[in-house]
């Protein structure tokens, strides 16, 4: 079976201009070389830090930016060869403050008729459509005709949902949808997205800094560290057997609302360094706990952990030669 | 009794431009020296309004403010504004989300920490100096020497909160009010914070107020915890037993709603509607519409709080009757 979307080697750098004369543009390594596949109705996370380069790598994945490496296919087909208009309708985005991504001036009617209007589609198939998808994702009719500053957040969210899958799309871009809502809302934002799964097939690329979300959403997740994928599999393994000390660490963070459960909680030392000076070697090596001399010569590569589970660490990989000698 | 803080009934209303707002409608808590205590609740629930009572931030001539503040026996509302002043930063202190908001980008971290022992303590400027570097040190800020002169701008988010929390806890103030310290962090970083937090007041047998949305980071770090929702204290108790069992059916909504890494069932439950801000006296229980245990008698009168085990008290009709 084809992936839906399918990254090779995909990798994003931005020129940051110099500020002191006679000093050449730097280059900003946002996201390096990740590849990934995401398969038809499935929900793919992606967890890390701010900084990370998980929006960025969304960003690319819609087409919002180009990449300046590597290759990306949307249903086999390269995406370079698809005209923009088809690729709008078959892939959407969500943001995280759902007050930014509607104009405050506009109707909520009006702003989903408009994504008809630039797909011409007829008016009264359209205004049928969003009233399923309303009704769908179950807000009062009415709030169609509310500006959206008179809809709370967590009714505003689903309403950019319901915008988004307007063209009925295959593939979504979901970049924080929930961090800016408040937990009892946040539940109804997630439970939604796992029905849309169902109901539409859709495909889902969640970009979350929460484990536990990720975990309650996500089929499959991918870790990411400064650019860089560290760890990726499903999600019930990546939970149970985490194998990346970065992994390790965010898990550890999360704090538990059992006491009964005392984790030994893994305090990582210092900020993550700025993505203008990726340390050499493994990026992860000058805050790992167990960091040891390759790390900071040679940066490890993906490699299979356990079956269909990617980590990059020398850990994983020396564990592995010693086990097939 | 070892109350630091007693907090009685207090209401505020503000003067907004749509009217009267009920943001406080009688809050009661009360916290034990040396104890961490988690206030928890939605956006918009009052707690941050709370917070900024105890320290008097409130804006005299559009805010309404009844009730009692207990602190060390004395009532912070009856003060004149003079003590108040004299209160804050030295005997409580506090800490905001948004570290970048509350330094002053041009000064230096240190001389903005060595400034509270001269206006505090009226320290020499020499000694200030030394006792700004050795809090730099105690908060991990080092080396303290080359952080003493780096502006807010030059650290990072969790070494600005770093430099908040030594600023905060410079007099040895006897309450720290952590509002949302984690929020804008990250979650690693959350952790690194949460950890000296929970030092420093072990070492320091200092009390804190943390007001935080997140009920993970209360489990971990709270011994009591109290609950708002619109205003009010809806529940109050040990952290363990409250967790355990709570009573109040927005508590057991609210921690239902939690993902969680423990746990994995595919669904999670969700709470119907959301909070709304009060511009009516609120009249019965205000969890009411959303409430999925509602009896007749909650839309009419609000339940007192009672016992409902040891140390643990709810404000509910329903749980009450059972």
């Amino acid at each position: 079976m084809i992936a839906l979307v399918s990254a090779q080697m995909l990798g994003k750098a931005y020129r940051i201009p110099s500020r002191k004369l006679g000093e050449g543009a730097k280059l900003l390594h946002a996201v390096s070389d990740v590849s990934l596949s995401i398969q038809r109705g499935s929900i793919f996370g992606i967890v890390g830090e701010s900084g990370s380069g998980k929006s960025t790598l969304g960003r690319l994945l819609i087409r919002l930016e180009k990449p300046t490496s590597g290759q990306l296919y949307f249903a086999g087909e390269d995406v370079t060869a698809i005209p923009r208009q088809r690729l709008s309708s078959q892939m959407q985005m969500i943001f995280q403050n759902p007050y930014g991504s509607f104009n405050p001036k506009q109707k909520i009617q009006n702003a989903l008729m408009e994504v008809a209007k630039v797909h011409k589609i007829p008016k009264a198939k359209a205004m049928d459509l969003a009233a399923t998808l309303i009704e769908e994702a179950r807000l009062p009719e009415s709030c169609t005709q509310r500006l959206p500053s008179e809809l709370s957040g967590g009714q505003l969210q689903r309403l950019a949902i319901v915008r988004a899958l307007m063209l009925n799309p295959e593939f979504l871009v979901a970049d924080e949808p929930v961090s800016s809502l408040d937990v009892s809302v946040q539940a109804q934002i997630l439970n939604l997205l796992l029905e849309l799964k169902h109901s539409h097939s859709l495909s889902v690329l969640f970009i979350s800094h929460e484990m536990p979300v990720v975990k309650a959403v996500c089929d499959e997740a991918a870790v990411m560290y400064l650019g860089s994928i560290v760890e990726m599999a499903s999600t019930s393994e990546l939970f149970s057997h985490p194998s990346h000390p970065y992994t390790k660490a965010l898990l550890s963070a999360v704090p538990s609302l059992d006491p009964k459960i005392k984790k030994e909680r893994i305090i990582l030392k210092g900020d993550m360094p700025s993505p203008l000076g990726i340390p050499q070697g493994c990026p992860f090596a000058p805050r790992c706990p167990q960091a040891f001399s390759l790390c900071k010569t040679h940066k490890p590569v993906l490699t299979e952990a356990a079956p269909n589970h990617m980590a990059s660490c020398h850990l994983v990989s020396t564990d592995k030669e010693v086990s097939k000698t | 009794m070892g109350d630091l803080l007693d907090i009685r009934n207090l209401a505020v209303d503000f003067m907004a431009h749509e009217g009267i707002m009920y943001a406080l409608c009688g809050v009661d808590l009360t916290i034990g020296k040396g104890e961490i205590h988690g206030l928890v609740g939605e956006s918009s629930c009052g707690k941050s309004t709370a917070a900024k009572a105890i320290l008097g931030l409130h804006n005299k001539k559009r805010t309404r403010i009844k009730g009692e503040i207990l602190f060390e026996g004395s009532d912070i509302l009856a003060m004149p504004p003079r003590e108040v002043a004299k209160l804050r930063g030295s005997a409580i202190s506090i800490i905001f989300q948004d570290p970048m908001a509350s330094l002053n980008p041009l000064m230096g971290i240190g001389s903005q920490i060595a400034e509270m022992y001269r206006l505090h303590e009226n320290a020499s400027k020499r000694l200030a100096r030394e006792k700004a570097a050795a809090m730099l040190e105690k908060v991990g800020l080092t080396p303290s020497e080359l952080r003493y002169k780096q502006y807010p701008f030059e650290l990072s988010g969790g070494m600005q909160q770093r430099a908040m929390i030594a600023m905060a806890i410079s007099c040895s103030p006897k309450l720290l009010i952590a509002d949302e310290p984690t929020t804008a962090l990250d979650a690693t970083i959350q952790a690194q914070i949460l950890e000296l937090v929970k030092s420093v007041s072990d070492e320091m047998g200092m009390s804190v107020l943390l007001i935080t949305h997140n009920f993970g980071i209360i489990a971990e770090l709270c011994k009591r915890v109290s609950v708002m929702y619109a205003g009010r204290v809806v529940e109050t108790g040990d952290t363990q037993e409250l967790l355990a069992s709570p009573k109040h059916p927005y508590t057991i909504d609210l921690i239902a709603s939690i993902p969680r890494l423990e746990n994995s069932s595919e669904k999670l439950t969700s709470i119907a509607g959301s909070p709304k801000a009060l511009y009516e006296p609120p009249v019965g229980c205000q969890y009411y519409s959303r409430c999925s245990r509602r009896l007749d008698i909650c839309e009419k009168q609000y339940p007192e709080t009672r016992d409902v085990g040891a140390g643990h008290k709810a404000a509910c009709h329903w749980s009450h009757s059972a």
